[in-house]
This record gives structure tokens, C-alpha cells and sequence, in this order.
């Protein structure tokens, strides 16, 4: 089978005409790859302010928990319940009992 | 040689970018179709030369082209060099199995028309494939693309002067390669 004969490179015309019809037989794959990439290059469907948005979102929620956590460091340690000279001791036994549901639940009451 | 070729094909300046994009789309693929071996590697240089022409878009209407161009250059040299670094330390079965055809969906009224048109193509692209960087680009974008002198050399980044010597060699080359094929 003979090859066809190129263009010569000296007739341009003949050559453009070539290339023209190259630009006319692009595959339908091509074609929608280079319209979305056109789309993709359109200044309304550029996604860039959404990845701002996270950014501004997470730096807010970062910020919020870093404030709560020094609010809580900074905030007094309660006050040490200071026994008082009349306290004795059973008072404050009798008047929490927790500590005897506590030593119920354990072996520690039965040793 | 130059002083007979007709006048430019950006004469008419695009009403937007959008338009002027999507004119330009099927010219820069096969610009890029040329000086890359794969047909991913061109989609690819075309979208990143899109993306980039956003920059550009309160620019005057008259520089677009030159500027599209030689965004569009730079990147295919960029892919190249990349390319070839891949091919040498990584190169997989897939990449060795050789260039990739171009790009072609047969719309002539005969297949036999059909073919001798694709066949003619992909033997210039061959050709062109083989040439340095400039002389490709300065063949593509002053016969192929139609640019003018001036645009052309604003694309490459060189004198009118140049872009001459390099076409001057480009055409000799090329002869030279397609009478070989022959």
C-alpha cells in the first residue's frame, strides 16, 4: 500500500488546510475534556472561596477550644473546705454518703 | 518565504476570555498534541494554560493570544523535562510501549479519504516531534497556528528575527525527515 505524499513544507497553504482539518476530526473525548477544562477555567465555577471558608471555619472552631481551655485554667481552684475547730471529723463523714455506698460495693468493708 | 503568508488568524479579537478560550482549545491541543507524546499530557498542558490565562483576563484583548501561547509553551517544555526525568529513572512498560498516535475521529465522507488525511497528519506530527523545542514552536505557531511575525515572536520570547531563522531550519528539517519517511 503507497503512503500518501506529505504536504510540501514550503506550501503553507496546503499545510494549513491540513492542519484545519485536523482541528475538525478531534475525538468526542478530547472535545469534552477541553470544554470542561474550558468550564474549569471560568471565573463563576472556581471553587477557591469554599477552601477559604473551611480554612476560616476550622481556625474559628481551633480558636474557640484554645479560649475555653485557658478560660478554664484561668478560672481560681475552689477553696479548700478548712475544717473548722468545732468540726470533728463525723460530721462531714455523716453528711456524705457516698463514702458508705462506696465501701458497701467493695471488699474492702468485709476485711 | 514569510512575506507571502496571508494575514493572521486572531485578527478578530474574542468578546471574552470565555470565547476566546474556547476558539483557542482545539488550536493548543494540537500545538500541545505536537510537542508532547501523550494525548493526557497535552489535555493537561491546555487546562493548566486555561487556568493560568485567568490572571490575565483584565489584560486588553489583543494580548491574550501572544500571552496564551506563551503560557502554553512554557508549559509543554515543563511537561518535557518532566517526562523525560520519569522516563529515565521510572519508566514504566506503559511508557516504553512508544508515542501515542494522535488524536483522530474520522469524519471525511470516504474512509479512504479519511485515511489519507489522518495518515498525512500523524507523518507531520512525527516529523515535528523530532525537531528542537524552537524550531517546532516557531514552525507551529507562525504556519500551523497563523501567527503573525510579531505575535510569534512575542509567544517565544524572542526577536522576529529569530522566530525566521528557527522556521527557516524548521522547514528544511522537516523536508528533510518526511522525504526519509517516504
Amino acid at each position: 500500500m503507497n503512503r500518501p505524499l506529505p504536504p510540501s513544507m514550503h506550501d503553507d497553504v496546503a499545510l494549513r488546510q491540513l492542519h484545519a482539518q485536523a482541528m475538525d476530526t478531534l475525538s468526542p473525548t478530547t472535545l469534552a475534556r477541553l470544554r470542561s477544562a474550558r468550564h474549569g477555567a471560568s471565573p463563576a465555577k472556581r471553587h477557591a472561596p469554599s477552601w477559604w471558608m473551611a480554612t476560616a471555619c476550622s481556625a474559628v472552631v481551633a480558636l474557640a477550644l484554645g479560649y475555653s481551655f485557658l478560660l478554664g485554667e484561668s478560672t481560681a481552684p475552689p477553696a479548700p473546705v478548712v475544717a473548722s475547730a468545732a468540726d470533728d471529723g463525723s460530721d462531714v463523714l455523716d453528711e456524705n454518703p457516698d463514702l458508705y455506698v462506696w465501701l458497701g460495693s467493695t471488699d474492702l468493708a468485709m476485711e | 518565504m514569510d512575506a507571502d503568508l496571508p494575514a493572521p488568524a486572531d485578527a478578530a479579537l474574542p468578546v471574552s476570555l470565555d470565547a476566546f478560550l474556547a476558539g483557542i482549545g482545539p488550536r493548543a491541543f494540537r500545538f500541545a498534541e505536537a510537542g508532547l507524546r501523550q494525548r493526557e499530557d497535552a489535555l493537561d498542558a491546555v487546562q493548566d494554560s486555561m487556568l493560568k490565562m485567568l490572571g490575565y483576563r483584565d489584560k486588553p484583548a489583543a494580548e491574550w493570544a501572544p500571552l496564551f501561547w506563551s503560557i502554553l509553551r512554557r508549559r509543554v517544555v515543563d511537561l518535557q523535562r518532566r517526562r523525560g526525568f520519569r522516563l529515565k529513572f521510572w519508566r514504566s512498560s506503559d511508557e516504553a510501549g512508544g508515542d501515542h498516535d494522535i488524536d483522530w475521529a474520522d469524519h471525511a465522507p470516504g474512509p479512504a479519504q479519511a485515511h489519507e488525511q489522518r495518515d498525512q497528519y500523524a507523518q507531520l506530527v512525527q516529523a515535528l516531534r523530532e525537531l528542537p523545542a524552537r524550531q517546532r514552536e516557531a514552525f507551529t505557531l507562525r504556519v500551523l497556528q497563523d501567527l503573525d511575525g510579531a505575535t510569534t515572536a512575542k509567544a517565544m520570547g524572542c526577536s522576529e528575527g529569530a522566530v525566521k531563522t528557527h522556521l527557516s531550519r524548521a522547514r528544511q528539517a522537516l523536508q528533510q525527515s518526511l522525504e526519509i519517511a517516504l
